[in-house]
């Protein structure tokens, strides 16, 4: 018997949250099922451990409950440039492509750089990397095929300016290739010239493409792509003649090139946040992007002089196309389901299930606009939630056991999502060539990080605070971090007190700018986790939400760094990196920020020794024995762990906060965070260092706002031990109605 | 760089007694050699029925080829599953088989 970890059953929303009375569509895929049955379930508790709440999911009647048809959805990743086709190219016949190129993986499989049509009996040509990783042109008229190659490999991670040529009069094939840094005889420049059947003109049904090639369609009627090509392109260029050298050296030049012959100049240092690339030409061939190909990218041109692409875009003419690109899945709607008006704001999930194969594909109800609002909200890391999804980090990291200090142990979806590469990458994740991930997507399944019945972890971990206020009896609506980024502080304001959860690690500039407002009229926080307000995000900037978007500049927790002169976003083109980096560190905002991370086992919070005797904070104790904190919990055995965060004044603690108590038992396995240490030493370490431990604060501000932080990824998966009988629910629980009052903060 | 002396059978002891640690200076050394192993052919668990059942399994070192699961090594606790690999680990550090050292 073999162990089954595939998944027949997978899906995803259309979007993350909806309100009363809008509509939802679930797009679900199915393998060896016809039909499953969809249950629309809320998420009290999604966590599944033996010593902990209990996982507990309530069914919740909806029109689109019940039985449904389904069948499988393919998947095509891989990022293209699509330029619709157009008379002009289907007049093409003889023609020169040129294009400065940087591939990264050279020798993986064949990769197009441009093609155009393909298949038996049509006419097409695709210059592409060979098998080998050199240069070659591929020309068919309909019945024979023949390649040109160079024959010598291309170095990866080298640019290299290349050019191949087509002469219908005779057949004549040339091929150059010329890397801009020459270092010695793998870098030499290479010329060659071979035959193809003559007088092919390359009308085709297809459109042009660039790093990929089309082999049909999708009965959905999308383009069938293969051949993704990994690495940069930069100012590439097709004419419909022969171009000698001086020409093609004079079209290599950035900006407008309309010349006698040129059919398209395209331009990839325009529109950057975007997805689209306009044509110089005049011929106006402009091009579309597919799957999100990573732009703010250096390009050929770039030396280090500049590094915002917004000041020096001709630096930044590159685009970084890679096999595992994944932005929209484009799958069809299975179920549309009109949220009943009835439907309190939660956290929820469909519930797909065909044979024994289940999924479950959670969404957020919000409140609807004009409805009154609970005191209480929770803030739904959805961005969070976002950047963790589909990660690989255990998969693919060698240190990662090194790093946690136990045995890496995987989850069935794990191995499943292992197979899988084609449902993407998470933002901590590299591509197949090694390049940072920049971006996620919520408009594709995902596995890991985004479910209940998974690891204590982003989504399911923060199930426990919302377990915890449901069994104290606390009414609260769920907002998200997509209504904060698109809304602003009017998706808080109305409410009392906004409580977040385990790990509210990254943050667009709206999002932050809304909670500095909310603090302004008086907002209260309850920050119950750790390492938040950490990573500066954008959301694409016409899709909103759907994607995000991050930079690892030279420091923070990173699982791969931003090459040079990468830090700017391209979805805004601010900087990126660490909120602390940008000036804004979450002590600032909160009171603490991140100290120390470590996986193995948790601590526990020492109450400081005066708080009983000062009336400011004694209240937050009370019903409270003893001075330990949270030597308990299902996330590590204690309250204090995973990631720490700190008060330090020098990085924006309010000199008014009041410590409440600090962390203690950490093991050799919790260390300082890299942004926390300038040069290394070898007290970094939980067992050493004073540094590595979590401070619960509390302080006011002269606006009425509060804040109570724990700064400790672990604390909520405290809240449920001992049937919620303990003092880390009770500590919560004094916070909350305090905070929830109309009175003023002691 | 730190290598495992085959003789300091008392750290293996060590880690017999308390897997999850903490464990001393010298053991968390023997650790740091251990768990820094190249990631083609590491082994790992994979959880078969959660909370209760994990079996061993090793990585492949290639994104997408399968992990390779020793379906007929179950574990129904995690510090005996530590302890197995542990030994699995000292074997090829130092050619020393632990079972045949304590007899």
């Amino acid at each position: 018997m073999t162990f089954d970890y595939r998944r027949r059953i997978l899906g995803y929303p259309d979007r993350v949250r909806a309100r009363p009375g809008e509509t939802i569509d679930f797009k679900i895929s199915l393998e060896d099922h016809e039909t499953f049955l969809f249950r629309t379930v809320r998420i009290v508790c999604g966590v599944e451990t033996p010593d902990g709440a209990p996982y507990r999911e309530v069914e919740i009647e909806t029109p689109a409950n019940g039985l449904h048809e389904g069948s499988c959805q393919p998947i095509d990743a891989g990022s293209y440039a699509i330029i619709p086709s157009a008379p002009i190219l289907d007049r093409l016949s003889t023609f020169t492509f040129q294009a400065f190129i940087m591939p990264t993986l050279p020798g993986d499989g064949r990769q197009a750089i441009v093609s155009r049509g393909s298949g038996p009996g049509r006419p097409g040509f695709a210059v592409i990397l060979d098998l080998e990783g050199a240069l070659a042109l591929m020309v068919g008229n309909g019945h024979d095929l023949v390649t040109v190659s160079t024959g010598r490999s291309l170095q990866p991670w080298k640019w290299v300016f290349v050019t191949a040529s087509y002469d219908a009069a005779n057949g004549s094939v040339t091929l150059s290739q010329e890397p801009l840094i020459h270092t010695g005889d793998s870098s030499s420049p290479e010329r060659i010239t071979g035959h193809a059947p003559p007088g092919v003109v390359f009308a085709a049904d297809h459109d042009l493409h660039m790093a990929a090639w089309q082999t049909g369609w999708h009965e959905d009627g999308r383009p069938r792509m293969v051949g993704h090509f990994n690495g940069r392109i930069d100012s590439p260029r097709l004419a419909s003649r022969i171009l000698e050298a001086h020409q093609t050296a004079a079209l290599a030049r950035s900006g407008p090139t309309p010349a006698d012959g040129v059919v398209g100049a395209w331009d990839f240092a325009a529109d950057i946040p975007g997805d689209t690339f306009p044509d110089r030409s005049g011929n106006a061939l402009h091009g579309r992007l597919v799957n999100l190909p990573s732009r703010g990218v250096t390009g050929r041109q770039w030396d280090g002089s500049c590094h915002d692409w917004r000041e020096c875009p001709d630096h930044y003419a590159a685009i970084h196309f890679h096999d595992d690109d994944l932005f929209d899945a484009g799958w069809r709607t299975t179920v549309s389901m009109a949220v009943p008006e009835s439907l309190a704001s939660g956290v929820y999930a469909a519930h797909c299930q065909a044979g024994d194969d289940t999924c479950h594909i959670p969404f957020v109800i919000v409140p609807e606009r004009e409805a009154p609002r609970e005191r209480v909200a929770f803030l739904a890391s959805t961005a969070t939630w976002l950047a963790y999804a589909n990660n690989h980090w255990q998969l693919d990291e060698e240190k990662a056991e090194v790093k946690r200090g136990r045995i890496i142990d995987y989850s069935p979806d794990e191995l499943f999502l292992h197979e899988r590469r084609d449902l993407g990458l998470s933002t901590y994740d590299t591509h197949r060539d090694g390049s940072g991930v920049f971006y996620s997507s919520r408009l594709r399944p995902l596995v890991n990080n985004y479910s209940p019945k998974s690891a204590i972890w982003s989504f399911n971990a923060d199930t426990h605070v919302t377990d915890w206020l449901e069994a104290s009896g606390i009414p609260f609506d769920v907002v998200t971090d997509e209504d904060i980024h698109e809304d602003g502080v009017a998706a808080l304001a109305d409410h009392r007190v906004i409580i977040t959860g385990t790990h509210p690690e990254y943050w667009s500039t709206d999002m932050l700018d809304a909670l500095a407002a909310y603090f302004d009229r008086g907002g209260r926080l309850m920050y119950l986790g750790g390492n938040g307000f950490y990573w500066r995000i954008a959301c694409h900037p016409t899709r909103g939400g759907e994607a995000i978007e991050v930079r690892r500049p030279e420091s923070g927790a990173r699982f791969w760094a931003s090459r040079p002169g990468e830090y700017h976003l391209s979805f805004s083109g601010e900087r990126g990196g660490l909120w602390k980096h940008i000036g804004r560190p979450p002590q600032s905002l909160v009171g603490v920020g991140t100290f120390a991370t470590g996986f193995d086992r948790s601590g526990w919070f020492v109450k400081k020794p005066d708080i009983d005797d000062n009336p400011r904070a004694s209240w937050i104790f009370e019903g409270v024995k003893g001075d330990i904190i949270g030597d308990f919990g299902v996330l590590g055995g204690g309250a204090a762990g995973i990631e720490l965060d700190g008060a330090d004044e020098a990085l924006g603690t309010p000199p008014e906060t009041i410590v409440l108590a600090s962390s203690d038992g950490h093991s050799a396995y919790y260390m300082q965070s890299p942004d926390e240490i300038v040069f290394n030493h070898a007290a970094v370490t939980g067992d050493a260092n004073p540094r590595v431990r979590a401070d619960m604060v509390y302080f006011t501000l002269p606006s009425g706002a509060g804040v109570f932080s724990t700064g400790s990824i672990s604390w909520a998966a405290s809240l449920g031990w001992n049937g919620y009988d303990n003092n880390v629910a009770r500590i919560t629980g004094n916070v909350v109605r305090r905070f929830a009052a109309d009175a003023a903060l002691p | 760089m730190y290598r495992i002396d085959p003789g300091r059978t008392d750290l293996a002891e060590e880690f017999r007694r308390n897997p999850f640690g903490p464990h001393s200076a010298e053991l968390q050394k023997v650790l740091n050699v251990m768990r820094w192993e190249p990631i083609e052919g590491k082994y790992v668990l994979v959880n078969t029925v959660p909370h209760k059942e994990w079996c061993l399994a090793q990585l492949p070192g290639k994104r997408g080829v399968p992990v390779t699961l020793h379906e007929d090594v179950v574990f129904t606790d995690l510090g005996e599953a530590e302890w197995y690999i542990f030994r699995l680990r000292w074997k090829k550090h130092t050619g020393v088989d632990l079972d045949q050292a304590s007899q």
